[in-house]
């Protein structure tokens, strides 16, 4: 019996990790669209999806540009997705930080260059979606400590709690009219929360993730408005 | 099966661990792809000497360990790479006392000045690496130089992009150390050949 409850206390710190996998924050989410053109994909049609890299700070996260790619891969009306690092590859050098085309006028001066307009119809490419924003914490309070009690056994008291906002714009340029089609966003909020009771128990607002999902649907509906067959 | 005790100290062992992470270390080769540019139907020489062959970059940071980039060991592919694009034909040099026929100009790259900057210096979550290559273009026949320039590089990676604390700023620092090298690379590709003593070069040997 005694050899039982140690091992329950062996597995309850281990399976700390994964309580945030069971509980998770209030997040809510805003989205806006703006339409400058008409838009639709066909089937062999690409979409690049890219993060502004201009800013030395405020760089979107890797892994929202993954997941954006990722989500707006698969799943209803999805369409064909390069990713980020592949696209800027296959384009190198024209989509670094210091030479990326910041207004479409200036993509259509590289479109004039041959190897550029060869590589475009290989890889079939009808929009860039560029992506711009982060996620940060923008309130935090509360403590939680930690120490190890009587018996060796770790105990956590206290209640923490930040609040986290997630805001992303995606501007979707026509490669084949050489125009902005429009802009898509994405802001989710949402508070965090750990009260601890001896054993921390996290609530974890997945604003990022949130914001991805809603922004890859809505990218899908703006790219191709017509009704799912 | 272990108790709950020694459970407790593995579990304090590694957070201690993780503490105690410190320094980094980038030491594999970084490629870049070939620049897609329109090149210039001329033959160079490239050479690389052992100076820029075996540069490391070494930073003792007090209380944050030892930051080592091997920089050196991607310095010919990073320049066959560019002036691979950049010219029709690049052939790499050895010895610059024993130049192969059909090559009129040798470009000679080195580093001049390599910096760092770590999160915990800068005060926010950015690894950034600065390189700035001097580069000269010399007559093959007489060794005196045609052109000389400076090219400065800079890339950066953010540490919220890398999620495991042990092997973060190793990661990181080599993805700022390989936007470095993809900057410079840029840069040289849509300006050496606008150089106006490269432009003058590349005239004479068009001349019939």
């Amino acid at each position: 019996m005694k050899h039982l409850k140690k091992g329950s206390t062996v597995l309850l710190i281990a399976c700390i990790p994964l309580i945030p996998l069971l509980f998770s924050g209030c997040v809510s989410n805003t989205l806006q669209e703006i339409r400058e053109a008409d838009t639709g994909i066909l089937p062999h049609e690409t979409i690049a999806v890219l993060g502004r890299k201009d800013s030395r700070k405020d760089q979107t996260e890797s892994a929202f540009i993954d997941c954006l790619v990722d989500k707006t891969s698969s799943g209803s009306k999805s369409v064909n997705v390069i990713s980020n690092e592949e696209f800027v590859d296959q384009f190198f050098p024209w989509f670094e930080p210091r030479t990326a085309p910041l207004e479409v006028g200036d993509m259509t001066n590289i479109l004039k260059q041959d190897k550029i307009t060869q590589k475009v119809d290989e890889i079939n490419l009808r929009y860039i979606v560029w992506v711009d924003g982060t996620t940060q914490r923008t309130d935090q309070g509360g403590t939680v400590q930690c120490a190890v009690a009587t018996g060796g056994v770790p105990a956590c008291f206290g209640f923490l709690t930040w609040e986290a906002g997630s805001n992303y714009e995606a501007t979707i340029w026509d490669i084949h009219s050489g125009v902005s089609a429009g802009k898509v966003s994405s802001e989710a909020k949402g508070m965090s929360f750990v009260p601890a009771i001896i054993v921390p128990l996290p609530f974890i607002a997945r604003t990022q993730a949130a914001a991805c999902v809603a922004m890859s649907k809505q990218l899908k509906e703006f790219i191709d408005p017509e009704p799912s067959k | 099966m272990l108790g709950p005790k020694r459970s407790i100290v593995v579990i304090a062992m590694c957070f201690g661990m993780l503490g105690c992470v410190s320094g980094a270390n980038v030491n594999k080769a970084i490629a870049i792809p070939k620049p897609l540019i329109e090149s210039v139907p001329v033959t160079v020489g490239l050479h690389i000497s052992d100076n820029l062959a075996s540069t490391v970059h070494q930073e003792s940071v007090p209380g944050h360990g030892t930051y080592t980039i091997e920089i050196g060991e991607s310095q010919e592919h990073l320049f066959s790479q560019v002036f691979g694009a950049v010219f029709d034909d690049v052939v790499v040099v050895e010895s610059l006392n024993d130049i192969p026929d059909g090559i009129s100009a040798i470009i000679v790259p080195e580093i001049e000045l390599t910096q760092i900057s770590l999160p915990h210096l800068s005060g926010d979550d950015v690894y950034e690496v600065w390189i700035s290559y001097a580069i000269s273009l010399l007559d093959a026949e007489t060794g005196k130089s045609i052109h000389d320039w400076t090219v400065q590089g800079y890339g950066s990676a953010n540490r919220n992009n890398y999620g495991n604390p042990l092997d973060r700023a190793s990661k990181a620092l080599r993805d700022a150390t390989k936007g470095a090298f993809r900057d410079a690379a840029a840069f040289i590709s849509f300006r050496y050949v606008r150089q106006q003593a490269v432009y003058d070069w590349i005239g004479s040997t068009q001349s019939p």
